[in-house]
């Protein structure tokens, strides 16, 4: 679903942001990338969503490639990604449901399909309740949840979360991470960015630690490798 | 049309989030406008005012006393043969003090005590309309300068330098300062299309990443930055002809207005409306994220 193949990215300066990475995420795999501030975590997303171009390598993500597609088709490759952000994003002005038909609206989704879309979302994350609150009545851990519900509106087939639990308390991001967990289960493809290393502990998930641009370790944690660790 | 709908809607979203700005790129437009339709219009009188005195000029070759008529037939002759002389008449010496008599009217008398006819004899050249251009007019007086026969050659040279200057100052002050309003116009629109972009940028960064066309999200700005900029020339158009017209019948009769002149000053405010808001919201999009 997602494959780098010896990646570089130079950032405006001409220092190199990425420096030849290689790695690949499979449908319905979890991957968590994470390293320290400016090791280039953010410029994979942006890669990603091809927002950027690799300066060398290239980058496919749900079969297109960053050195064969066409300006105009990368909306179109947007709409199987979904993106959730630390600061989560939320219209102010629009209610809870409001901000998920947002998406299917401006997408140009028909208005029945998308209402029934809207319910079936906002039931599966358990958002019913507070449909007509407006998110500054929210808590930040309820607040994620929108942003997830917007991601996912559309069914994409991969789900970029940008430091998902930042701003949350404890109980809210286990909460957070087990939605994600959720959704991978389902069959999407997530990549999570974050500093912190243990951030999937407990779940089984790929991980790739970035360093100065460069990838330090890929590991796999699966479902016997906790079991043995306890 | 569910698409036309929210084009419409995220117009007036606009318009109301920098409403402040939104005004002032409106008036912006308009005050850049009015100057410049100020300045073309002024310009079109000078030209017409240049056009009309072109019209009238004529360059009088006043002959010796000594000229015979061979002499004076062979230079009509060879006036006659270029392409851009309407006429060339023979006014002789008699035919000179008749005129100036007329001119004097009742003060002819004074003429009265001279014992011989101080006036020269003269050819009167005139141009055909459409073929008059300031050098071939001072070729020919100067072809006739040297001549032994001729006193001396008339055309009204400074009055034909001085409008010149005046039409070349005009084109070159309404260039210069027409493109600085310009400038001016364009990098205030741009500011409130940034200023826009900014207050709905939360907006904007999600209509982008869920993988909305660049169309769709430039396409309300670029509709509020088309509608300031016709506002804004609509506007111009209407207080420029207003002064004009005040200016036409309390003051002095100018040209008449070229017809396609609002309409022209109007699609200068969409292009420059359109124009502002392209350059900014594309610059201003990169940005999001």
């Amino acid at each position: 679903m997602i494959a780098f193949h010896e990646v570089s990215k130079r950032l405006p300066g001409g220092r190199f942001d990425l420096r030849n990475i290689t790695f690949e995420a499979s449908k319905g795999e979890l991957t968590l990338i994470t390293g320290p501030s400016g090791s280039g975590k953010s410029t994979i997303l942006r890669l990603i969503m091809m927002e950027d171009r690799p300066d060398r390598g290239k980058v496919v993500i749900a079969g297109s490639s960053s050195d064969t597609i066409r300006r105009r088709e990368i909306p179109v490759l947007r709409r199987k990604i979904g993106m959730v952000f630390q600061d989560f994003k939320l219209l102010q002005e629009r209610t809870v449901a409001e901000n998920l038909s947002f998406v299917l609206e401006v997408t140009g989704d028909r208005k029945i399909r998308a209402r029934s879309r809207v319910m079936k979302v906002m039931t599966d994350l358990g958002l019913l309740p507070m449909q007509d609150a407006y998110p500054e009545e929210l808590s930040g851990g309820e607040q994620q949840k929108v942003a997830i519900g917007r991601a996912i509106i559309n069914s994409p087939l991969i789900l970029l979360a940008d430091e998902p639990t930042g701003n949350l308390d404890a109980d809210s991001a286990a909460e957070i991470l087990r939605l994600l967990k959720e959704i991978g289960m389902l069959g999407t493809t997530v990549v999570l960015v974050s500093h912190r290393q243990d951030l999937l502990k407990g779940i089984p998930h790929q991980r790739i630690e970035l360093r100065a641009g460069g990838i330090q370790q890929i590991s796999r944690q699966s479902i016997q490798d906790m079991t043995t660790h306890g | 049309m569910d698409r036309l709908r929210r084009l419409f809607k995220e117009t007036v979203i606009g318009f109301r989030s920098s409403l402040l700005l939104s005004t002032l790129s409106i008036l912006t437009v308009t005050f850049t406008l009015f100057l410049l339709g100020l300045f073309y219009l002024f310009y079109v009188n000078v030209n017409q005012i240049a056009l009309e005195m072109d019209r009238r000029v004529q360059l009088v070759i006043y002959l010796a006393d000594g000229a015979t008529v061979e002499e004076v037939e062979r230079m009509r002759v060879g006036l006659f043969q270029r392409p851009e002389v309407k006429s060339a008449r023979y006014i002789s010496k008699q035919e000179a003090l008749e005129r100036f008599r007329e001119e004097l009217g009742e003060d002819s008398s004074i003429l009265e005590g001279l014992g011989l006819n101080p006036l020269p004899a003269s050819i009167e050249v005139d141009f055909k309309e459409g073929h008059f251009d300031q050098g071939t007019i001072r070729e020919i007086a100067g072809s006739f300068e040297e001549n032994e026969h001729v006193e001396s050659v008339e055309f009204g040279a400074t009055w034909l330098d001085r409008l010149q200057l005046i039409k070349t100052l005009i084109a070159a002050i309404g260039t210069a300062g027409g493109g600085l309003l310009l400038a001016v116009a364009l990098v205030i629109i741009g500011s409130a299309i940034r200023m826009s972009v900014f207050t709905r940028k939360t907006e904007l960064l999600v209509m982008k990443m869920v993988g909305c066309a660049d169309w769709t999200i430039k396409g309300p700005f670029l509709m509020e930055g088309l509608i300031e900029g016709t506002i804004g020339g609509i506007l111009a158009s209407l207080l420029s002809l207003a002064v004009y017209h005040l200016v036409d019948s309390r003051l002095i009769g100018l040209a008449l207005v070229p017809l396609y002149y609002p309409l022209a000053l109007t699609l200068v405010g969409v292009v420059l409306g359109a124009g502002g808001t392209y350059l900014s919201v594309t610059g201003q999009l990169r940005k999001l994220w």
